[in-house]
């Protein structure tokens, strides 16, 4: 104790202000009898009540005493000096001639007191004007006691409120309500006395009530929810704060709107959740949904991008954590996330996870079972549409027409009898007249479940929350194994060693075993499984199955989806992630709290991939066609993996209150964290068993091996002061110094600022007259800096060789030799980008808690983003990025909440809308770009689209001759073909301008970024039934259809979206809105980026409805329960929007993704 | 709770804290699946594995490699191609000067390596332990000079290791004369450094010899030759004399022979495919082997990547040794099978797919070009059928990409 660590700056700071000897200050148990009592005497009261020390300023004064042998008058007398105490007693009440001995630096005038006047048998007692009176002790107790109990319940629902806190004004009389909403608070003073009750995201109630010495008074609260269920505390970096005392742009996610949604992962709850935060999916399949998670948009553009996702404050990842297991989600989004420094360019979402209450144990259950149906995916024409558009292609680039009337009249019939092709005949083809809705072969219902089961409770000095789920999905592919497993087991255990030593431990165990249809995995071009991609251009004229019942192998370029999906093994992907999370937790003073913290991650990946061989036949005779995979090369990939992360953190917060008015708090610590990756994968040919695929039974004559890992480190010093006048000025300055093992040691580390300010004006007496319908008005103004090093590489500064990089060169016959490579130039002055952000926001609550609404406006400044640097290419290697650039973010966020009743209906409201833009203000100079999307130019927002301006079509003669006067124009165009606009008038139509500055004819049309992102949560409640709707949306997006939605009849081999049938301008379509089809080159002009590709892409989507109705009590003691709830809940279940060719508003641009779904659940909750 | 037990909570605390301090790896992190630069370049096996990769250098026809080498003939008038525009616009006549080019930026980046090992040579102490490396290094500096001074003329000499700031990345050209001088001074250096081919051990087959020295020498002096010779720059002697005495010192080596096997009329089918390989006709060759290095060349000249025009046909002779404008042997245009292949020289129908020539399919079976002249409708027949056959020095067989390529129905 009485050496502490000192190279805790912070913590010896601390520890200077504080005297070492006051700890025992409040040591004493107020009913000893020895020491005097401290008392308040009201006027209303009949007996005086105990005086909170730690509240009392007065008490808490410090002193400087050296009294040696004096009498005890001399000593009153001095500490009432130094105390300015107006001390008053009768000197026949004490032994004032006693001598007393004390010497002490920086006591407090309690300690003092209770010095000095321990055994004289006075109590002292406060009046109400200002004096301080001894008492001679009344024989008996000083106080007549009693007690008071009773329960507090929810107005609306009458459901017990557990964890409520119940006080007695003026008093330090507290209790905390239990599972049942019980309460007791004992040994009160008799009297009459105003008892309050409070708990988060209700309104406090206060009423009076008399106590009688020896009785226990009943007191019983109804709690109205709030309007918004704040938390009351919010995580901070390294901290918490009351949400009052926040002063940056701080979001916060409850439980609640994680809670019986159908979903297993808790990133697709967080979809419109909180404003600026946008959530994107690439994919709807399980377990690979590639979410994207952006706060406040884009900030570098050399990546990076994500907020800083800490688990009960270690750095995690979200995708595995079990959404049941969440408290609350918090997101630093300006500077109060400058406190994580170099890796919160993006700011920070703090999650912190459920732990136990003081009670007897609390059993929950619960379930979900859905059903999933596909949303939209590009449609795609029957067997006659393709047809007829195939004719339409022939003959606008000078063809016969393949489909003869006749042919084209068996398609129309459906002909079973298929004739040799037309055109590949001598190839083995065949044409058939059938059609094969592939989408409905390939897909079908997906089916999920998902099962919850906790424990939390505590006793006197421990508290546990302990849960198990298990959920599983299936995929929507139809006999596939495209399913997604997840197994997650914790333990939050918190043991209080004393009053002033708590420990509390997070223990995560994740495991998810996802399987895919092994050897198609995951195409090149498509962020699915490769049957996806069948699946879509599956053409409808092929069969599935052959004559006698086998495999069809599809001509033309085509697998078989549905063999593919029935016959490939099954891959497996296996994630195990055991994360471990300990914090120490130390008072050695009141005020003064040391935190020890370490969380290490352990993740494995082992992954086994397979390419199993299985025939495609040909339609005539049962032929193998073609293998998918060659017999003699089937094939076994095994890849593992193993990453540690690895976080300690210590760190120091003292706070302290002077003079009742300048509330202070520093907190200061050190951290350490480090990541360590190590990989290697094998794989082997030729295995003579396709039932068992160890590694071991394949061949050994062609085999592949590989490995590597990577490792880095950031250490950091962090400090925080927070300083409060009068709860109504508020000021949070934070300091980070960041050292990253990116770096050259000499360009290692970072300083990182912020500072925020915030003026609650509800608090000064005008607004207390003259705004008196604010509860709560707010305004905050701050600035920080935070680093981002996500687009450099782990070793930059040294000068690396990569070794086989290129694979082996052959040498003699089939040598394998290994070759070394210089791997790039040396980055020697590189360090990360600063993004400075600045924010302005309120937060206000009015009409006496029933509306909230906050703002906020943000300018993001990346100051010295990495960009390219212009070298000669006599250099011979790519220079290294240098932070010589700018980006620029701006936007808003604004929600506005409501709750209200109505009778016995309570209902709620919440709106949310954010927006950000950016523009890259700086790169290096670099002005290149191409038709379509670009990811950066110099001046424009990243992804922004260029292209020509679609002038129409062609649509008579005259039209054709006036334009092929231009250059640039394909000689073979011709009516019904796209016109663009010469825009720069140079008769030309040209990509890039003729003299330098000029743009040509292509134009900024757009960018990816979605515009004004919202979200609206409505719930209503009556009796037992509950209705909640969640829909999100974009307000403003701009999509352009990309690869095969861009053009149709990209390849005679691939079938045309169904979107453009009868939209094409044909002979007897002269006012279509698209050009013609035609399998000639012409496409590639009529298709080409332009602004015919521009489509609004904003949407409105209804994420959650949920109705859910709670089983009567009388209904469920029986099965011993407390609450039972059942619900129906879907997801995703409708949506508005405008683009044209089944479509989900979620997917990606070119089409390909595996479909979204909805999900239409039934589930239940229950508590024991 | 008094305080021992604070002290002893101190105590732990400290030593808590003391052991996080220490037991942290500090920042000082190097890779764990790369070498840095200061620990390589100590053993001759270091200096011969960065060898190695020179010779990913030398042109073949990957896909993605950059160079494109194989389809240099696209930037005549003796082929087009569908590839990108980049390639077919040589020969369309739509070519636009580009801001980059592959063969620049790649012959720069190789002789930046090249420079680079030469200079950890000099630095490294190993002496004559790593003098074929040296010498290859010397050999490849010469040859990525040579494929910038074909297509370039004279270009910036560089001969150090260059850095962002170095004056020299802004050197001016030197003269096309500088250059060969250049790439014949570092052969004549190169060629005591390196090994004769019958010195190769089996494992070394395809690495640069004396030889492969000796026959660049000649053709870069020859070139330089003739090119003074032809634009009137002075005198072609020295460089004609250089030419021939390195050709005289290749011939006179007896490493090298015509490859003769499979009879006259098929030797030089059988030399550009497998059973060539390795033979005495080889100087030196860019080296494929199924299921280690391969590349994609039959997919793309089924994709007509590359497709020879009327001009490259007309340029082969007839059997009389007279141009097809003079001799009587000539039949005429009329059909590609019965008149425009007759009496003409044999190299003609082993280098162009003649309608009636049978290729090998993947499983096995075979087809005649023929089929695929009806395939296209759209396309002038000469598309496919004039097609470029004899692709590869080695079977490609790489697994699924190559298979979807066979059946994929796509041409023209």
């Amino acid at each position: 104790m009485n050496r502490l660590p000192s190279f805790l700056v912070m913590l010896a700071l601390a520890l200077a202000l504080f005297p070492r000897t006051a700890a025992a200050q409040y040591g004493g148990d107020p009913s000893d009898s020895r020491a005097p009592r401290f008392l308040l005497a009201m006027a209303e009261r009949r007996a005086p009540v105990p005086v909170d020390l730690k509240r009392s300023w007065v008490l808490r004064q410090p002193l400087s005493l050296a009294l040696d042998g004096v009498t005890l008058k001399e000593a009153l007398a001095e500490i009432s000096r130094q105390a300015r105490l107006n001390l008053v007693y009768a000197d026949d009440d004490l032994p004032i001639a006693a001598t007393v001995n004390l010497r002490a630096d920086r006591i407090t005038v309690a300690a003092a007191l209770t010095d000095v006047l321990l055994d004289a048998g006075v109590d002292v007692v406060f009046t109400p004007d200002g004096r301080a009176t001894l008492v001679k002790r009344p024989d008996g107790p000083a106080v007549q006691l009693g007690s008071i109990a009773g329960r507090v319940t929810a107005t609306e629902t009458g459901a017990p409120l557990p964890r409520a806190i119940v006080s007695v004004t003026g008093t330090r009389l507290t209790a905390e309500t239990d599972t049942a909403g019980r309460y007791v608070i004992g040994s009160v003073p008799v009297g009459t006395h105003r008892v309050r009750a409070r708990m988060l995201g209700y309104t406090p109630a206060d009423t009076s009530v008399v106590v009688a010495e020896g009785q226990e008074a009943v007191v019983n609260f109804q709690l109205k929810a709030q309007a918004i269920e704040l938390e009351a505390v919010v995580a901070v970096g390294y901290g918490e704060k009351r949400r009052e005392d926040l002063t940056g742009a701080v979001g916060t996610v409850s439980s609640q709107a994680l809670e019986s949604r159908p979903i297993t992962n808790t990133l697709s709850a967080l979809q419109g959740a909180l404003p600026g935060l946008i959530v994107q999916r690439s994919g709807g399949q399980p377990g690979v949904e590639d979410f994207d998670l952006n706060l406040r948009g884009v900030s570098s553009a050399n990546g990076g991008n994500t907020p800083l996702v800490l688990i009960d404050g270690v750095p995690g990842n979200l995708d595995l954590l079990n959404p049941a297991d969440i408290e609350s989600i918090t997101a630093l989004k300006d500077a109060a996330a400058s406190i994580y420094g170099a890796r919160a360019a993006d700011g920070a979402l703090l999650v912190t996870t459920r732990r136990g209450t003081r009670t007897a144990p609390v059993f929950t259950y619960s379930n979900n079972t859905a059903v999933t149906k596909l949303t939209g995916m590009m449609d795609t024409p029957n067997n006659y549409q393709m047809a007829v558009m195939d004719n339409e292609a022939n003959i606008h680039a000078g063809a016969a027409p393949m489909y003869t009337p006749d042919l084209l009249n068996r398609v129309r019939i459906g002909d079973p009898t298929p004739i040799p092709h037309p055109i590949y005949a001598s190839s083995g083809w065949m044409l058939f007249f059938t059609n094969t809705d592939w989408r409905k072969a390939l897909f079908e219902d997906g089916f999920e479940q998902k099962h919850t089961v906790s424990v939390s409770g505590g006793g006197d000095n421990s508290t546990y929350y302990v849960s198990a789920a298990y959920s599983d999905q299936n995929g929507v592919i139809r006999y596939a194994n495209d399913n997604n497993r997840r197994y997650q087991l914790r333990l939050n255990y918190d043991y209080d060693f004393s009053r002033r030593v708590r420990l509390e431990t997070r223990l995560g165990v994740e495991n998810q075993d996802r399987s895919d249809i092994g050897g198609f995995t995951h195409g090149s071009w498509c962020s699915c499984p490769w049957v996806i991609v069948e699946g879509i251009f599956g053409m409808p004229n092929h069969p599935i199955y052959t004559e006698s019942g086998q495999h069809f192998f599809a001509q033309g370029g085509w697998g078989n989806a549905v063999a593919q999906a029935k016959e490939a093994a099954t891959a497996t992907f296996v994630t195990r992630n055991v994360n471990t999370n300990f914090k120490l937790i130390v008072e050695p003073l009141d005020g003064l709290k040391l935190n020890l913290q370490s969380g290490i991650d352990y993740r494995t990946e082992d992954n086994t991939d397979i390419g199993k061989s299985f025939p495609y036949y040909q339609w005539n005779d049962s032929n193998i066609a073609y293998y998918s995979t060659n017999p003699d090369q089937n094939w076994v990939g095994r890849y593992n993996g193993t990453t540690v992360h690895r976080n300690y953190v210590g760190y120091a917060q003292f706070s302290r209150t002077f003079a009742d008015r300048h509330a202070v708090e520093l907190m200061g610590g050190v951290s350490h964290e480090d990541d360590d990756v190590d990989w290697f994968q094998a794989g082997r040919y030729n295995f003579p068993n396709q039932d068992v695929w160890g590694l071991n039974l394949g061949g050994t004559g062609n085999t592949w091996t590989g490995g590597g890992g990577s490792q880095w480190a950031i250490r950091s010093l962090f400090s925080r002061l927070s300083y409060g006048f009068n709860n109504k000025y508020l000021l949070d300055a934070t300091l980070r110094y960041d050292g990253s093992s990116r770096f050259r040691p000499d360009k290692r580390w970072g300083l990182f600022p912020g500072v925020s300010l915030a003026w609650r004006i509800s608090e000064e007496p005008f607004a207390r007259r003259h705004l008196s319908t604010f509860d709560d008005l707010k305004l905050r103004v701050s600035y920080g800096e935070t680093g981002n090093q996500e687009g450099i590489n782990l070793y930059d500064y040294l000068q690396l060789i990569t070794i086989g990089g290129r694979g082996p060169y052959p040498f003699g016959t089939g040598g394998q030799d290994q070759s070394a490579y210089l791997s790039g130039m040396v980055a020697k002055d590189r360090t990360w980008e600063t993004i400075a952000t600045t924010n302005v926001g309120w937060d206000a609550t009015l009409l006496s808690s029933r509306l909230n609404v906050t703002f906020d406006y943000f300018v993001k400044r990346n100051k010295d983003m990495l960009v390219p640097i212009n070298a000669p290419a006599l250099l011979g290697a790519t220079p290294p990025f240098a932070n010589a650039g700018s980006l620029k973010a701006w936007g808003f966020e604004t929600s506005v909440g409501w709750r209200g009743a109505l009778r016995g209906l309570s209902y709620s409201a919440r709106i949310s809308l954010s927006d950000a833009q950016n523009k890259v203000v700086n790169y290096g100079g670099q002005d290149t770009y191409v038709l379509g999307y670009n990811y950066v130019r110099q001046g424009y927002p990243v992804n922004t689209y260029f292209g020509y301006v679609f002038d129409g079509l062609i649509r008579n003669q005259a039209e054709l001759d006036a334009y092929k006067l231009l250059g640039g124009v394909p000689s073979d165009i011709g009516i019904g073909d796209a016109r663009y606009k010469d825009l720069n008038g140079d008769g030309k139509i040209s990509l890039y301008g003729d003299n330098p500055g000029q743009d040509g004819d292509v134009v900024n049309l757009g960018n990816l970024a979605p515009r004004y992102t919202y979200g609206l949560n409505l719930t209503l409640a009556w009796k037992r039934f509950d209705l909640g709707t969640f829909f999100q949306g974009v307000g403003k997006r701009t999509l352009f259809r990309e690869g095969d939605y861009r053009m149709p009849w990209s390849d005679w081999w691939r079938q045309p979206p169904l979107f453009y049938y009868g939209q094409t301008w044909n002979e007897d379509r002269p006012n279509a809105p698209y050009p013609r089809l035609s399998h000639g080159d012409i496409r590639f002009w009529n298709y080409q980026p332009s602004s015919l590709q521009k489509v609004d892409a904003a949407y409105l989507r209804l994420k959650n409805l949920q109705v859910g109705f709670t089983l009567p009590e009388r209904l469920i003691a029986k099965a011993r329960m407390t609450h039972a709830r059942v619900y129906f809940s879907g997801f995703d279940l409708w949506e508005k929007h405008s683009v044209k060719g089944g479509w989900d508003p979620e997917s990606i641009a070119n089409g390909f993704n595996y479909p979204f779904q909805r999900l239409y659940s039934f589930g239940m909750d229950i508590t024991f | 709770m008094g305080r021992p037990f604070m002290n002893r909570l101190a105590v732990t605390y400290t030593g808590a804290l003391l052991m996080l301090a220490l037991g942290c790896k500090d920042l000082n992190l190097g890779p764990k699946d790369q070498v840095s630069d200061a620990s390589f370049w100590k053993s001759p096996d270091q200096f011969k594995l960065a060898a190695n990769d020179f010779y990913f250098a030398l042109r073949g026809p990957d896909q993605g490699g950059g160079a494109r080498g194989t389809y240099v003939e696209l930037n005549s008038d003796i082929a087009t191609g569908s590839g990108s525009s980049e390639m077919s616009s040589m020969s369309n006549g739509s070519y636009l000067p580009q801001a980059n080019s592959d063969v620049w930026n790649n012959a720069y980046a190789g002789i930046r390596a090249t420079n680079y090992l030469l200079a950890k040579a000099t630095q490294s102490g190993l002496g004559s332990q790593i003098d074929r490396w040296v010498g290859e290094a010397l050999f490849f500096r010469a040859y990525n000079y040579w494929n910038l001074v074909k297509k370039y003329g004279g270009v910036p000499l560089i001969t150090t290791v260059l850095d962002v700031n170095s004056p020299e990345v802004y050197s001016p050209r030197a003269t096309q004369q500088e250059i060969i001088d250049f790439i014949i001074a570092d052969l004549d250096a190169a060629v005591p450094k390196l090994v004769k081919q019958s010195q190769l051990a089996p494992e070394e087959m395809g690495r640069v010899t004396q030889g492969a020295a000796l026959a660049l020498k000649a053709r870069a002096a020859l070139y330089q030759g003739t090119w003074l010779r032809y634009h009137n720059e002075g005198s072609p002697t020295a460089m004609i004399t250089a030419s021939i005495n390195a050709a005289e010192q290749l011939i006179a080596s007896n490493e090298y022979d015509l490859y003769r096997d499979h009879g006259t009329d098929s030797a030089y089918k059988f030399l550009f495919i497998l059973q060539g390989d390795d033979s005495k006709e080889v100087i030196l060759a860019r080296r494929y082997y199924a299921g280690r290095a391969t590349h994609n060349w039959t997919r793309e000249l089924w994709f007509n990547y590359m497709i020879p025009t009327k001009k490259l046909a007309d340029m082969y002779l007839c059997k009389d040794g007279l141009p097809i404008t003079i001799s009587p042997q000539f039949q005429g245009y009329d059909s590609l099978e019965t008149t425009e292949f007759q009496n003409r020289d044999p190299r003609m129908a082993m280098t162009l797919s003649s309608p009636a020539a049978l290729f090998t399919r993947r499983m096995g079976s075979t087809r005649s070009f023929q089929a695929f002249r009806a395939l296209t409708p759209l396309a002038p027949a000469t598309c496919c059928a004039n097609s470029w056959t004899k692709p590869t020095r080695r079977p490609t067989l790489s697994g699924s990409t190559i298979s979807r390529s066979f059946v994929t129905g796509k041409c023209c």
